[in-house]
């Protein structure tokens, strides 16, 4: 196993194991979305490239572990969008009313 | 035990913190710690099927990593317009 695959482990160990702890440490929803962020962006890019460096990029196991990390690059962007959205909803009512509207007493 | 299999027992040591964010904070709050625990489930698994030599483990992560996209959606849904 070379240094290279040691060392992207190590990093995505220690960038899950800080944002889980960031995560428990905090209790606003929009706090623990900021540490979402970092979580699946360089996880699961971490591990698919010490996976797909160990047993190469080209073979059934290295396609498939990039292909996870692909999809969590993919959606992680929609799903933190509609969490947030969600969490705005809940928190403010209907969205489509802007503080201008408040303004002017729509 | 090697460094692969010494992850995922880091990796399943995290759920102890995300745990304690499922029960603290509100039902947003919570749903977001579920977040993050359901991406270290999925990465517990990939790292368990390359320590132990099993790949067919890989279509379970992938499986997992696909369904987290719909369920989110689902669940923000559901929490924004009905459960208070």
């Amino acid at each position: 196993m070379s240094m290279a695959v040691l060392a992207l482990l190590a990093f995505a160990v220690v960038i899950e194991v800080l944002c889980c702890i960031a995560v428990a440490a905090t209790r606003d929803a929009f706090d623990r979305l900021h540490y979402l962020g970092p979580a699946i962006l360089f996880g699961p890019s971490a591990v698919a490239a010490a996976v797909a460096l160990q047993d190469g990029f080209l073979t059934q196991v290295g396609i498939k572990a990039a292909v996870i990390a692909a999809i969590f690059l993919i959606t992680s962007p929609i799903l933190s969008y509609a969490t947030a959205r969600a969490i705005a909803v809940r928190k403010f009512g209907d969205l489509r009313r802007t503080p201008i509207d408040e303004y002017q007493g729509e | 035990m090697t460094a692969w299999t010494a992850s995922a027992l880091a990796l399943l040591a995290t759920f102890v913190p995300v745990g304690i964010g499922c029960i603290r904070g509100d039902l947003m709050a919570r749903f977001v710690a579920f977040q993050i625990g359901s991406l270290n489930a999925v990465l517990c698994v990939m790292l368990i099927a390359q320590g132990f030599g099993r790949p067919f483990l890989f279509d379970l992560a992938l499986a997992l990593a696909f369904l987290s996209l719909p369920s989110g959606l689902v669940f923000n849904h559901f929490f924004s317009r009905w459960i208070r």
